[in-house]
């Protein structure tokens, strides 16, 4: 079996999860939980395609990228102060985006093939969220250190992973016809890693952080 | 084929940009974080600072109405009723007309003083009366006694101070007219209230001998007027002395 170095992050990031659950899901990040097994399973069944002799993981990624969006609005959701309107606005977006994703799985690029429009659109509202719920964070009057903050690292991670992998992204199918890679592997498996790493590590942070927090105390409430 | 590198230099280069644009956004909210947690420890401090002023301030106006009242008792009214006293002893037992107008009369003067006196002992003749009846009734205390002509004028008519900041600017007043009493040898004193470029003004002028400034710049001034500056700052205010050796002095407070 295969475990890329990146995926230990993965790893890290989902058992620190489940030691401070409690805590997490006080935090309001309880659904980090199955985010990170899905992470965990879909990259690990990925790395270990060959030996597992699935042809294309292409199918499995693909589920990841519909399941995740889910659970990233609604852990934005979840997160992000809004008044009435503004939740009413939010619930009609995400079930507009996750439609689109879901068409997108089903009808437009189908299960075979990466869903990079997909990943596109998830990554360009997860800037705008994190963004959003970084200013909210920002903005609030009471009194906190911004840096001890789980939503903070949470946002932070999402934020510099998601303008990495945008690029990356968005260039997917140009990357691929070109062949451009460094020493054989193609610029996403150089790149991709890295992001990973730096997400993880701030949801292992994150987690750790929600464990130190006695009551559930958030500037946003 | 050098193509083909210089295009992965550009992704590998915008995603390495936009990851550092990312990072300098976050240092940026780190940074204003620790300048409204600053900002917000600072306000925590003036206002533990003014409500500790305000404690002071009411502590001192509370001894100082003691003192005035023992004062008041033993200079005063002690002094009517021992004279009611002495009188009702020489009366023989069928007083004159005279003699009962008399006792009365002194007995009615021991009763206003003493009503005077029980308002004085009220603390939260301030609250209830506001700044400008307060002052109003002190003055009329420095005109009873006699040795001062005093006058009170009210230019500005929006006048209007919180009951907390007014007990304060209060205190202050009260502390200015004991150095008149104290050091002046003034016969006249002056309030006025009024609004110069928008803000509101507080002179309080006297005719006394008045004293060199340059104290003031050279030293800082004594204790007394070092409180008071500082307690015009906790209320957001400033304190200036403008004074000529025989010419008086006038100390204005600025709002």
């Amino acid at each position: 079996m295969t475990v890329p170095f990146y995926q230990y992050f993965q790893i890290l990031a989902l058992l620190s999860c489940l030691i401070f659950y409690k805590d997490v899901r006080k935090q309001k990040l309880g659904a980090f939980l199955p985010l990170c097994i899905l992470v965990c399973a879909v990259e690990l069944l990925g790395a270990n395609a060959k030996l597992l002799d699935i042809k294309s993981d292409h199918f499995i990624r693909n589920l990841y990228i519909v399941g995740s969006t889910i659970l990233y609005f609604y852990i934005y959701f979840k997160l992000i102060p809004l008044d009435k309107k503004l939740r009413r606005l939010f619930k009609i977006i995400s079930f507009i985006i996750i439609g689109l994703v879901l068409a997108n799985y089903f009808f437009f690029q189908g299960p075979t093939h990466i869903n990079t429009l997909s990943v596109i659109f998830q990554q360009l509202f997860t800037i705008l969220l994190s963004c959003g719920l970084l200013f909210s964070l920002s903005m609030s009057e009471k009194y906190f250190v911004l840096f001890d903050e789980p939503t903070f690292w949470i946002a932070a991670g999402l934020l510099i992973f998601s303008l990495g992998t945008i690029v990356i992204f968005g260039l997917y199918q140009y990357i691929r016809i070109n062949h451009l890679t460094i020493k054989n592997r193609n610029l996403y498996s150089i790149l991709m890693p890295f992001l990973n790493i730096i997400l993880y590590s701030s949801y292992t942070y994150a987690f750790y952080l929600c464990s130190k927090k006695k009551k559930l105390f958030s500037p946003l409430l | 084929m050098q193509q083909k590198e210089e295009i992965i230099f550009a992704i590998i280069v915008i995603v390495i940009v936009l990851v550092f644009l990312g990072i300098l956004f976050l240092v940026m909210l780190g940074r204003h974080n620790l300048r409204k947690n600053f900002l917000l420890h600072e306000n925590d401090r003036i206002k533990k600072e003014f409500e500790k002023t305000l404690l002071d301030t009411q502590l001192e106006i509370q001894e100082q109405t003691l003192n005035h009242v023992s004062r008041e008792i033993h200079d005063n009214i002690g002094q009517i009723l021992s004279l009611v006293r002495l009188q009702m002893n020489s009366m023989s037992s069928s007083p004159t007309e005279e003699e009962i107008a008399n006792t009365d009369e002194l007995l009615g003067k021991a009763i206003v003083d003493l009503r005077a006196l029980s308002h004085s002992l009220n603390t939260n003749n301030i609250h209830e009366n506001g700044f400008v009846e307060s002052i109003k009734q002190v003055l009329s205390q420095f005109e009873k006694t006699g040795k001062f002509t005093t006058q009170f004028i009210v230019k500005d008519d929006d006048f209007i101070i919180p009951d907390d900041h007014g007990i304060i600017l209060f205190r202050i007043v009260q502390e200015v007219l004991n150095n008149i009493v104290k050091h002046a040898e003034a016969t006249t004193i002056s309030i006025s209230i009024e609004k110069n470029d928008g803000h509101s003004e507080i002179k309080i002028i006297d005719n006394g001998k008045g004293f060199d400034t340059g104290i003031i710049d050279r030293n800082g001034g004594g204790i007394g007027l070092k409180n008071m500056t500082d307690r015009a700052k906790v209320i957001g205010a400033k304190l200036s002395v403008n004074s000529q050796t025989q010419t008086g002095t006038t100390v204005t407070i600025t709002l």
